[in-house]
């Protein structure tokens, strides 16, 4: 019984750190999914832009 | 949020597509209406995908880039075909439409690839581990970009417009082998990234956010084509008209 116990714990105490792959379950994440949003605006709003700044005169 | 909503907005965007070749002006009129409808598709699955979707299973929390990835990888490349259709209609036609479509066609889809091939790399490290991998996939994908980088490139190497226009269109034409197999790769080859997106493959939980993000998407993209196809407009006239038509003066340079 102990040495179950003791595995147990084992398997609790080596939960994986935020973001990192470990029991097969993505833990945490948000700073990836941020990123992945801030480049995506920010990619319309300098694209947008550059057309701004080339766009017809006349 | 039904379901149905983000369908009834698609009819917006295809029906103006479809109506284009009977009103050639008919853009200049209404782009504002699509440029409001891609606000309203991005704003709307963007706000989905961050704060109503629950954590998927096994990808948790990451599963919200794909409202973002997919449409943009999947606009660009409709962009690229778009960039196909338009190359091959120059080399029957000599339209100079047809030309300054392919270029518009050509950047947009360069840019949305980028951004929605960052987008993949960003989604596999917690996934897979690796930002990047040599999957056949992002491979492709790679390829592709370079590819259109490389026409843009060719179209600065000369400054006759009908010489520029024929190499670009031949290499646009050529080019298609590029998209599909982008998208067939995770079919012909041993991929380790997912089939391809579609309501029935995608998270459930994710597929109103999803759709929103794609009709949204869809919309930004035929507005940048448009824009950018004025200003490939206005070059191509600055090019081939001779100086007084534009309105310098008499004897000018």
């Amino acid at each position: 019984m102990i040495p179950l116990l003791v595995l147990a714990q084992a398997a609790a105490d080596a939960q994986p750190s935020p973001g990192q792959v470990g029991s097969g379950r993505v833990i945490g994440g948000w700073e990836f999914v941020t990123a992945a949003y801030v480049l995506t605006f920010l990619g319309i709003v300098l694209y947008a832009a550059s057309l701004w700044v080339r766009r017809p005169r006349s | 949020m039904p379901s149905w909503v983000p369908l009834v907005l698609l009819l917006v965007p295809v029906g103006i597509c479809l109506a284009l070749p009977f009103k050639r002006d008919l853009l200049d009129k209404v782009w504002l209406v699509l440029a409001a409808e891609a606000v309203f598709g991005i704003g709307v699955g963007t706000y989905l995908a961050l704060f109503s979707v629950p954590p998927e299973r096994d990808m948790g929390e990451v599963v919200r880039i794909f409202a973002a990835h997919v449409p943009q990888v999947q606009n660009a490349l409709l962009a690229v075909v778009l960039n196909f259709g338009c190359s091959l209609w120059f080399l029957i036609r000599k339209s100079w439409v047809a030309d300054s479509l392919a270029e518009s066609s050509a950047e947009v889809g360069l840019y949305l690839g980028a951004v929605g091939t960052a987008l993949g790399a960003i989604w596999a490290k917690p996934t897979w581990g690796v930002y990047w991998t040599w999957d056949p996939r992002l491979t492709s994908a790679a390829v592709m970009l370079i590819y259109y980088a490389g026409y843009l490139a060719l179209r600065r190497f000369t400054d006759n417009p009908d010489t520029r226009a024929t190499w670009s269109a031949a290499l646009g034409t050529f080019g298609i082998v590029i998209p599909v197999t982008v998208y067939k790769s995770v079919v012909w080859m041993k991929s380790m990234h997912q089939v391809q997106s579609s309501p029935e493959t995608v998270y459930p939980q994710l597929v109103t956010a999803f759709r929103f993000s794609a009709i949204g998407f869809l919309c930004l993209m035929i507005v940048f084509i448009y824009q950018r196809y004025r200003i490939a407009q206005e070059q191509l006239k600055r090019e081939v008209a001779p100086p007084e038509a534009l309105g310098a003066p008499q004897g000018a340079a």
